[in-house]
């Protein structure tokens, strides 16, 4: 508690001081100053709502502490089911939209957009009915080989487990992961290309030798996002888990409606955790890449 | 278009694969059921639109929950915008502090938020029988709920609509009038188009959510949709049941 209390704090203490700083000044320049500190003061005030005063409930919860230990060993299975369902989706995701930005690098600009459009339309469909349509569509006979544990390939434990629930993710966060992936591809320079290619350099190698590095915050970022995006996503999880294969947000969401409330607390402190981890570490590799490529 | 036939293959060959798997499921599932209502019974084309009691109710709940979780998120994402649109020594703090609210799911927020206050969550109150109508107290619940986890959204895309303003516009007008008018009267035009944008992402986010307003008792349509499919998990069960 006081390590969050002095995260939420100490930046408010230092926009406050930065307010008292220009405080005495009268002219219009300190005045804009002024009204900045003001500005900061209130972000800070936003974030200590969102995401801080949740996990300071969370954690004023956990009655006794150690429970946290025992919800760890009782969920242990669907905590690798959530870090192990949002990777693979993250993985699809990223990869299949880097393809498509890749494969519509070529086309005109009409085709381009119209393409991108077509990607982006199935985003309004609301993920309840997402759910319900992939469920009837994969339930059938033709699709055994994929989802029936006793298939005859090695990978239907997985698959049986899974599969639904990551063909449900990605169908989700594919169009989000398109339209981030191709702006980032137009923003790679044509010149820069084109040098390559003047240097002899097949087309695949300019690619991967020269477009991929540029894209890799990119990459990093959607993978990320991606990641936290299917973590906590709850409505598609709810109608497409297989048993054995919940995620966090399940248990989260029926143990709230009995009312086991240090439970709850300490499950989706697990959440919110394991969300944060990969987004903190990612976005630290995300700011590292583009200093590293802006250095360069 | 690409230059050569195979890469004209793969991309054709890709991008029809994409958008198969994304619209193949939904196709079905609406074609289906349109083509089920129309050759069986007409009539309940009717209970899509808000004309009975429990469509019409689900129908404002939904659309004044979107509005207001917008408006709220507006507000809060302007004024984070605000301080990520400057390149200060707080920039980078902003950016981090703005990108973890993605780690907390609205269901995770709205579960603090009955933690904290120590209400009974919905269903435990037995709130969703067909004919309770909801009172309009809980969508002023979940709106805020809904804004505090959607605004980054709206701060991320105001603040890189704020930097892409040039400078110079901002100077010249602050020639001729005060800081409060070049704001509502040459910024915040500018700022529209993302700003809108950015709230009728929130405004849909919200429609959809589905774990917080049936945790905090605001019947949208995905509540009711969740309500009538999954409460015994019947759709998982069954799938289940044929795959094993």
């Amino acid at each position: 508690m006081i390590f969050l209390g002095a995260l939420c704090f100490l930046p408010a203490w230092r926009a406050l001081r930065f307010y008292r700083v220009f405080e005495s000044v009268k002219d219009g320049h300190e005045k804009s100053a002024r009204s900045s500190s003001t500005l900061i003061g209130l972000a800070m005030l936003i974030f200590l709502c969102s995401p801080f005063a949740s996990i300071a409930i969370f954690v004023s919860q956990m009655q006794p502490p150690q429970i946290l230990g025992e919800v760890w060993e009782v969920n242990r299975e669907e905590i690798f089911n959530t870090v192990f369902a949002s990777s693979a989706a993250a993985l699809i995701v990223v990869g299949t939209s880097f393809l498509l930005a890749a494969a519509w690098r070529e086309y005109s600009l009409y085709a381009q957009r119209t393409l991108l459009t077509l990607f982006i339309l199935p985003v309004f469909c609301a993920p309840i009915m997402l759910a319900i349509a992939l469920l009837n569509f994969y339930n059938r006979a033709g699709f055994d080989w994929f989802f029936n544990s006793d298939g005859g390939f090695f990978w239907n434990d997985w698959t049986a487990r899974y599969g639904l629930l990551v063909i449900g993710f990605v169908c989700r966060f594919l169009p989000l992961g398109t339209v981030w992936m191709f702006d980032a591809m137009r923003r790679v320079p044509k010149n820069y290309e084109e040098a390559g290619a003047s240097m002899g350099a097949a087309k695949s190698r300019v690619f991967v030798a020269i477009v991929t590095p540029l894209l890799l915050p990119s990459v990093t970022g959607l993978f990320a996002v991606v990641w936290a995006l299917c973590a906590t996503e709850l409505s598609l999880s709810v109608l497409l888990n297989s048993p054995g294969g919940q995620t966090l947000p399940i248990p989260i969401f029926n143990q709230m409606h009995i009312g086991a409330t240090a439970q709850v607390a300490a499950l989706s402190l697990t959440l919110a955790a394991l969300s944060a981890t990969v987004l903190a570490l990612l976005l630290l590799l995300f700011l590292k890449l583009r200093f590293k490529l802006r250095g360069a | 278009m690409p230059r050569s036939r195979f890469d004209f293959l793969y991309s054709a060959c890709f991008t029809t694969g994409g958008l198969c798997f994304l619209y193949a499921p939904l196709i079905q599932l609406l074609g289906a059921a349109l083509w089920e209502i129309s050759t069986t019974n007409p009539a309940r084309f009717l209970e899509a639109f808000p004309i009975a009691p429990l469509p019409r109710v689900l129908f404002w709940n939904t659309f004044w929950l979107s509005i207001l979780s917008a408006f709220l998120a507006l507000i809060f994402g302007g004024i984070v915008a605000s301080v990520l649109a400057r390149r200060s020594r707080f920039q980078i703090s902003a950016i981090v502090l703005c990108v973890l609210p993605l780690a907390i799911s609205p269901t995770l927020a709205a579960t603090a938020f009955l933690a904290w206050t120590r209400l009974p969550p919905a269903r435990a109150a037995a709130s969703l029988a067909a004919t309770d109508t909801i009172s309009i107290n809980s969508i002023f619940i979940a709106a805020p709920v809904l804004a505090l986890c959607f605004y980054p959204l709206v701060a991320f895309a105001l603040a890189a609509a704020r930097r892409a303003i040039p400078m110079e516009i901002e100077d010249a007008a602050r020639l001729f009038s005060n800081p409060l008018q070049v704001n509502l009267r040459v910024i915040w035009p500018l700022l529209l188009p993302a700003a809108l944008a950015s709230a009728g992402i929130v405004a849909t986010l919200s429609m959809w959510e589905m774990g917080a307003p049936d945790l905090l008792d605001a019947r949208t349509y995905s509540v009711q949709i969740i309500a009538i499919s999954a409460p015994s998990k019947i759709f998982s069960k069954r799938l289940w049941m044929r795959f094993r």
